[in-house]
């Protein structure tokens, strides 16, 4: 009975100890948010104390809602990582791990809600200030364990610049500031208008549309127009503060800095952006949450001529990696069948394979990498062949053609000289007008532009300054892993009850951005307008038939804003004559295509593309049957026209083309043939960038 | 001139002192305005090294601002290296705008204080 009763604790003990390897660290046994808890209820009895002094309260306050502001970044952090590895373990999950995650997200999200709860309960009922002569010290950045003994270094009241304290640059030195940290605020802050901070959080609207920098990094690269302006300068500044406080080199190739674990922000360098984040945040300037989508000049599908093809006309431009394509049904051939198409760029393949990543490898501008970005390629596989018909198998005996290409003229390069006058216009307009209007922000709206002496950098509008003070002391204390999601809590809190000089010069930027942004857009859209002049070889080996080469020129240009013209001619020869043939020529075809792209569907769906094409044929020799027989009466003229709509699903890299095609004959038969195809394309830039572990 | 507070965007100078901003462009068309002061300038395009000097005047402004606006001409990859000098010899400053998340520019601004 004995032995039993051990072995059932022994087992329940191991149980347990598997649980808790599976689940992770529990919330209670996290080191950091106990620490931040233990701060935050001593510092909210403090906040009860009837004997301590009103004046150090005001302190207290701030340093509560910045420690506040950082627990709710790391509860919703581990949150996240639970949901992380409950998908990522999928089926293989066990029902022991499921309970254990479950109840895990169940405690810290119970934890949040008290937070919030115990945030409002203690807002103070007193209104916001709107002082002018608020003060901000400017303490030295320290860690949280030091608040206790140098909080009280700093109070004063009076003049703005009179807050600082002597010791601040000296001291930014000594601990280490980060670059452009002149000692801006640490955890000991005095300010008289504390109490507006929860005033601030209580008139927080809807959550700023921003997605996680990963996400955004690799939609940035796939498709630079799927991510907003304020995702883009929101992770910038992310990535900037964390790489000052892990130390990455100031450029490619430098030496790594001394790591500077509290760096945060540096309003010399992060201005424009704040006031970006602040226009987002007011919810007047829409085109800063609004991203564009899709292009349309990208050949990911197999050639017109392949088995299964949804293209009737290939276009000038392809993915910069890989692109693998599945397309279903087929044009001017008789029998249906399925393709599957890999089709890339040279130059991307190589440096990726290299292990320089995709991202990484593209800037690299040599003159052999610009000639190796020319040169592309396509492999068709026909899964009916081979020894497991239907099968993908990707062996040799499934291939069904290949292609190279070679981008002989391409005026798609926003550096080509064409466009210098363009840009020195732009220069000379709106990009100077900018400039100058974000110095005169700057020096309307901090105090940058004053002769401040060792005074930290600061807002003149005070709840600008109380919201940056606090956040600016929650990201110095961050790791590098937390700094995006702190920042990010913190934005949604940014405030909304701004002095109206702050307003105004809101307004005058985005007078000022916009126009700019649109200017850059401008000559960007010429650009991609430009003609492009393609020449591609590519060989189509039929079953049981001579193999036959295709020498194509590809011509593109594009016309009004969203329209896109392509024109394909060539010829086909057989590498071996037939026996049945009196030339090598086997057909020549001239097509024409017209691209417009529509405006955006909603639904998770991108601007879809609907497109025009014709195709003429003509045929010199009669076409031989996958049975390696010559058809008699096969040759001649085959018209072909195409409706097609391809539907983009956003921020994947899927498209869906959907096509309805008329022919006079096929190849095979000589009846009227309409026909309806449906294909499903995905561009693999998008999945090298997500998930390439070398980029960066 | 000197780099103050371990932050390459806060400098000191003489006054009198000449500045001279050096910008090296890569990935990208240069494209760089700047404002002196509230004055507006750009620095030339089809070039990939440009430079641009200006005297520390204290009467003229103290501390002086120069503000930097970049902008890339693609969707990545794009990079201005900036490196500031002084007359007087002493730190040099140097600092790069990336372009990462695709944005389509960037602007920094420097403070130098003007001493006698």
């Amino acid at each position: 009975m004995k032995h039993t009763l051990m072995l059932v604790l022994i087992c329940a003990a191991l149980f347990c100890f598997g649980v808790a390897q599976a689940s992770g660290q529990s919330p209670e046994k996290d080191p950091e948010l106990s620490r931040l808890k233990d701060e935050i209820q001593r510092r909210e009895s403090v906040e009860r104390n009837p004997d301590i002094m009103a004046s150090d309260k005001e302190t207290n306050r701030l340093n509560l809602e910045a420690a506040r502001a950082k627990l709710r970044a790391l509860l919703t952090a581990r949150i996240a990582g639970k949901m992380a590895l409950r998908a990522s373990l999928g089926d293989a999950i066990t029902p022991a791990e499921s309970r254990s995650i479950a109840s895990a997200v169940e405690s810290l999200e119970a934890e949040l809600r008290s937070l919030n709860e115990s945030s409002t309960a203690n807002a103070p009922s007193t209104p916001p200030r709107t002082d002018p002569q608020l003060t901000v010290s400017t303490a030295p950045p320290q860690t949280s364990s030091a608040v206790d003994s140098q909080s009280s270094s700093v109070t004063s009241t009076g003049a703005a610049d009179s807050s600082s304290t002597a010791s601040a640059g000296a001291s930014s030195a000594a601990s280490g500031t980060a670059p452009g940290q002149t000692a801006t605020s640490g955890t000991g802050v005095g300010s008289t208008a504390a109490s507006s901070f929860a005033a601030n959080a209580s008139t927080k609207t809807e959550l700023l549309p921003i997605r996680s920098c990963t996400e955004v990094a690799s939609l940035a690269a796939a498709n630079p127009k799927s991510v907003s302006f304020i995702e883009g300068f929101f992770c910038f500044t992310v990535k900037s503060i964390q790489d000052d406080k892990t130390g990455e080199p100031i450029r490619p190739g430098a030496p790594r800095r001394a790591p500077n674990p509290q760096a945060s922000f540096n309003l010399q360098r992060d201005f424009f952006n704040f006031l970006i984040f602040m226009l987002a945040r007011e919810g007047r300037a829409q085109y800063v949450l609004e991203a564009e989508n899709e292009r349309m000049d990208k050949q990911v599908g197999s050639d017109a001529s392949s088995s299964g093809s949804t293209s009737l006309v290939s276009k000038g431009s392809v993915p910069s990696i890989l692109g693998f394509a599945v397309d279903s049904g087929a044009l001017t051939q008789t029998f249906g069948g399925s393709t599957v198409t890999f089709r890339g760029n040279l130059a991307g393949i190589a440096k990726a394979v290299a292990g320089k990543g995709y991202i990484t490898g593209y800037d690299e501008d040599s003159a052999g990498a610009r000639l190796l970005r020319k040169v592309s390629f396509s492999l068709s596989y026909d899964p009916s062949r081979g020894e497991q018909p239907g099968t993908f198998l990707g062996t040799k005996q499934q291939i069904s053609g290949y292609s190279v290409r070679l981008d002989l003229y391409n005026k798609r390069d926003p550096r080509d000289s064409r466009y210098r006058q363009d840009w020195n216009e732009f220069l000379a307009g709106v990009s100077q007008q900018l400039a100058g209007q974000t110095q005169h922000s700057l020096d309307v709206m901090t105090n940058l532009g004053q002769n401040r002496g060792s005074a930290a950098p600061k807002w003149q509008d005070p709840a600008l300054q109380e919201w940056y003070v606090v956040t600016d002391t929650a990201v110095r204390d961050a790791a590098p892993g937390e700094v995006e999601a702190i920042f990010k809590e913190r934005l949604n809190n940014l405030p909304l009850n701004l002095s109206d000089a702050t307003r105004a010069e809101l307004r005058s930027f985005d007078a000022r951005f916009r126009p700019w942004l649109e200017g850059r857009e401008e000559i960007l859209a010429k650009v991609a307008k430009a003609p492009i002049v393609t020449f591609e070889y590519l060989n189509d080996r039929p079953l049981n038939a001579s193999s036959i080469s295709r020498f194509r020129f590809i011509a593109e240009t594009g016309l009004s804003r969203g329209f896109d013209l392509t024109f394909n001619g060539s010829l086909a020869l057989f590498d071996e004559r037939p026996a049945t043939a009196e030339s090598r020529i086997r057909d020549f075809q001239f097509a024409l295509q017209l691209d417009a792209q529509m405006g955006e569907m909603g639904m998770g769906l991108g601007k879809p593309v609907l497109s025009f094409a014709g195709r003429y044929e003509r045929l010199s020799e009669d076409i031989t049957s996958s049975d390696g027989l010559a058809i008699p009466n096969t040759k001649g003229d085959i018209a072909v026209g195409q409706l097609k709509f391809t539907i983009p699903i956003k921020n994947s890299g899927i498209r869906i083309p959907i096509s309805v095609s008329f022919a006079n004959r096929t190849e095979l038969l000589k009846e009227k043939e309409v026909r309806g195809n449906f294909g499903f394309t995905f561009d693999l830039d998008t999945l090298f960038a997500r998930f390439n572990p070398f980029s960066r | 001139m000197r780099v103050m507070n371990n932050n390459p965007l806060d400098l000191q100078g003489a006054n009198q002192e000449t500045i001279t901003v050096t910008v090296d462009s890569s990935g990208t068309e240069n494209l760089v305005s700047y404002t002196l002061d509230g004055n507006s300038a750009s620095l030339p395009t089809g070039v990939s090294h440009s430079s641009f000097n200006f005297k520390l005047d204290r009467q003229r402004r103290d501390p002086s601002l120069l503000t930097m606006l970049f902008t890339f001409s693609g969707s990545a990859d794009g990079r201005y290296d900036i490196t500031v000098r002084g007359s007087g010899g002493g730190d040099v400053s140097d600092f790069s705008v990336g372009q990462f998340f695709a944005i389509p520019g960037n602007s920094i601004t420097y403070t130098i204080d003007v001493m006698d």
